[in-house]
């Protein structure tokens, strides 16, 4: 998970500003725009997307609920992460309770996000749809033009910005944009009649 | 105009937008549902690119949290101090100069002042020193002593200094 650019958090200190002056709807924001990265970090400790999404509502109303509290010293989006792992650790240890069919000695949350045995909770339909979808992205990635299919992987694979994509391609920062924008709107666009066959929305 | 803010939509996820710009988007999604769904389409794919998994958001996501933030007490904190800014360091410069100008002002008076009395008649200035005299005790004892003795009581480190009365003679 890359770093947000300092003109990111500038926005989170703006939006935090905002709800703490009693702007709920700037809370909504903030929702949109970390939504995904926090179901992402919370499922890697739950190994299951409906459980992590379930995890990631309940850090975002914890994190409304403590934002009286926030005065900046940190990142908001690192503040927010840490109540998502304490949120996800929480959640394991309470699973793990319930679960007691499991005869596993746990001492705390760190052992669980290790025990496989309490996680991928997945149906194997879900599963086999999800292996379906990561290869038509594969196949859509390596039906692109070249120029298209370099720029999304500079961008996705390397971690590079569209500063150094032109410099690497050696075109302007704008056809960069175009091009990682086109191979976006192509694998979206195959990916579509699998996704709305799939029950995925 | 989709297509315009579909690219748009890309580069805030790369981080390619102003703070200006992203908070335009984020408005704009909040209010046209379909946007933020393909926000959350690129960003899944991103994900499926690197992980081999895709994880779509619930639809209901952020109407969930939303419901249920509807009863929770909304903030009113004070507002914190704004960090310095151009407008704060234009006023800094105001009063300075302000401050500049208002010394240069008292300087001058007072200088001229000074002039002034540089510039008094002589007799002024004596005159002056005579109502200012620190030692108005002694004068009256070199008055007594004159029309006395002819004797002079002097201001001075030493406490006597006769002009002797033969020397007079």
């Amino acid at each position: 998970m890359s770093k947000p650019p300092e003109t990111y958090e500038q926005l989170d200190e703006e939006l935090v500003l905002r709800v703490q002056q009693g702007d709920k709807k700037a809370y909504d924001l903030l929702v949109l725009k970390y939504q995904h990265k926090i179901i992402q970090l919370v499922n890697r400790y739950l190994k299951d997307p409906s459980e992590a999404q379930d995890v990631a509502q309940e850090t975002f109303i914890k994190a409304y609920r403590a934002l009286g509290n926030f005065r900046g010293e940190s990142a908001f989006y690192t503040w927010l992460y840490r109540i998502a792992i304490n949120t996800a650790k929480n959640y394991l240890l309470s699973r793990s309770r319930r679960n007691t069919h499991y005869e596993v000695d746990i001492q705390d949350a760190e052992v669980l996000e290790n025990a496989p045995q309490l996680q991928g909770m997945d149906t194997p339909e879900k599963m086999l749809l999800n292996q379906d979808i990561v290869d038509t992205i594969k196949s859509a990635i390596e039906g692109l033009p070249e120029e298209m299919r370099t720029a999304i992987m500079l961008r996705e694979f390397e971690g590079l910005s569209y500063n150094e994509i032109a410099e690497a391609m050696d075109c302007p920062v704008g056809t960069v944009r175009s091009r990682i924008f086109r191979a976006r709107e192509a694998i979206d666009s195959q990916l579509n009649p699998l996704l709305e066959n799939g029950d995925f929305r | 105009m989709n297509k315009i803010s579909n690219q748009t939509i890309s580069q805030f996820l790369d981080n390619d937008l102003d703070t200006d710009d992203a908070l335009d988007l984020l408005q704009d999604m909040h209010k046209n549902p379909n946007l933020a769904e393909t926000l959350s389409r690129y960003e899944a794919v991103s994900h499926a690119l690197k992980t081999q998994e895709y994880i779509p958001i619930r639809p209901d996501f952020l109407s969930g949290i939303s419901a249920q933030l509807e009863n929770e007490p909304s903030y009113f904190l004070p507002a914190r101090k704004a960090k310095p800014k151009l407008a704060f360091a234009y006023n800094q410069k105001v009063l300075a100069l302000a401050a500049s100008v208002a010394m240069v002002a008292v300087l001058l008076v007072y200088g001229g002042k000074q002039l002034a009395q540089i510039n008094q008649p002589a007799a002024m200035q004596t005159a002056k020193v005579q109502v200012e005299d620190p030692y108005p005790l002694n004068k009256r004892i070199n008055a007594y002593l004159q029309s006395h003795n002819n004797s002079v009581y002097t201001y001075g480190e030493t406490n006597l200094a006769h002009v002797t009365y033969h020397q007079q003679q």
